[in-house]
């Protein structure tokens, strides 16, 4: 017979391991990894469970927006993941997600011709450009996140300089670009932006130098900056 | 000729013990439903399940039994679509109520039968016991041997202390 216990044929191969690790919940997952050399191997490894972390991207495809539809069937796609585990780092704060319709052609358009894309009123219907109209329009998601202006974080647990949450996304799929915004105005440039995704670590680190960095209006009544940003399609 | 459902088959454990059962209900099992498949004829030929014992044969059937009308496995069953279903339902955790040993007895056989609902089951049950457990815990439950050297372990729990619940 064999001498291993099923128990260890289990969980020594792979595969199996893998499909156990799937179904913890993330923080779980993060402290499993000190459990062997194989777990953690596995976990930092894989990209199933890399993408559960929130630390390998997850980029979903871009829905059409159609007016036509009723509004059941003209809907955002799956609504993105947000990484709860932050919470912890963000002293309770955790990023949230709006719902938005985006077509990057007629942005690209109207940068093109050098003109501004014009205001449209929702309630008057002449008013929207017709290319807005049609299937170049696409659902996506914003994420939205806040940050305080001061009483930083202190805790020296947290703020470990190899701490894994500097390592993860905000939400999957990432976000790409973050603004400052305060009652609805957003800024013209995003404060961060990177292309395959921005990390909790290029988030902290400018987020830290805030007050050299950007402009101190957008503080809100209540002492956070306040992000928003798309959640590109790729 | 009986139909279809009541055709009976006859599987063949690891040690050899002869088992009859109703074509559906092996037919839970991707492996088996392949062999008759190409096979022909069933029920005419044993089925020898070459890495399954008696007893988790036994139980495995208990459970495809049980499961016999549930619709049939999608073929290409994402990993997305499979996560949707979080919880155990209540037959399959009471079923899940044995010792250890045949707990992953029961997940290696779905494992080989290709069963993959089964597998999920057991899977799912593992890792509601590995929640909550610190990593000690977690070796000292399933015997696991801690093969870190004492810098390298000091290093990950440094890495995901904030994740504990302190």
């Amino acid at each position: 017979m064999d001498s291993l216990t099923a128990a260890q044929r289990v969980l020594e191969t792979p595969e199996l391991l893998e499909m156990v690790l799937s179904e913890l919940p993330p923080t779980q997952l993060l402290i499993s990894q000190r459990v062997n050399t194989l777990w953690h191997d596995l976990i930092s490894n894989s990209p199933q469970l890399q993408q559960l972390l929130f630390m390998r991207p997850t980029w979903s495809k871009a829905k059409p927006f159609n007016s036509h539809l009723p509004c059941e069937a003209n809907r955002p796609s799956e609504r993105p993941r947000n990484n709860m585990m932050l919470r912890r780092v963000l002293d309770g704060r955790y990023p949230t997600f709006t719902p938005r319709v985006t077509s990057d052609k007629d942005e690209e358009e109207y940068a093109d011709k050098g003109v501004e894309a014009p205001d449209t009123n929702p309630d008057d219907i002449a008013s929207i450009p017709r290319s807005l109209k049609s299937p170049s329009s696409y659902w996506t998601w914003d994420v939205n996140v806040m940050y305080p202006s001061d009483n930083l974080p202190t805790d020296d647990v947290i703020n470990h300089p190899q701490a894994s949450w500097r390592r993860m996304y905000m939400c999957q799929p990432p976000c790409t670009e973050l603004y400052l915004a305060r009652r609805w105005c957003r800024a013209a440039k995003p404060a961060i932006a990177c292309e395959d995704g921005i990390t909790m670590d290029m988030f902290i680190e400018k987020a830290n130098k805030a007050r050299e960095l950007w402009n101190q209006l957008f503080i809100s009544s209540d002492g956070d900056w306040h992000f928003e940003g798309p959640m590109r399609s790729k | 000729m009986s139909s279809t459902d009541e055709q009976k088959i006859i599987l063949v454990s690891s040690d050899g013990v002869n088992i009859e059962t109703a074509r559906i209900i092996a037919e839970r099992s991707m492996l088996i439903k392949n062999m008759i498949d190409d096979l022909g004829n069933p029920g005419e030929e044993p089925i020898p399940i070459m890495n399954v014992s008696e007893a988790v044969l036994r139980k495995v059937l208990e459970w495809c039994d049980h499961h016999k009308k549930d619709a049939p496995p999608e073929k290409d069953e994402d990993a997305e679509s499979r996560k949707k279903t979080t919880d155990i339902e209540e037959w399959d955790q009471k079923f899940m109520q044995v010792d250890q040993e045949m707990l992953f007895e029961i997940i290696l056989a779905a494992n080989y039968m290709d069963i993959k609902a089964l597998l999920d089951v057991g899977c799912k049950t593992v890792a509601n016991m590995i929640k909550g457990k610190s990593p000690e815990e977690i070796r000292k439950t399933f015997n696991i041997q801690n093969d870190f050297t004492p810098e390298e372990e000091e290093q990950i729990r440094r890495e995901n202390e904030w994740a504990e619940d302190r």
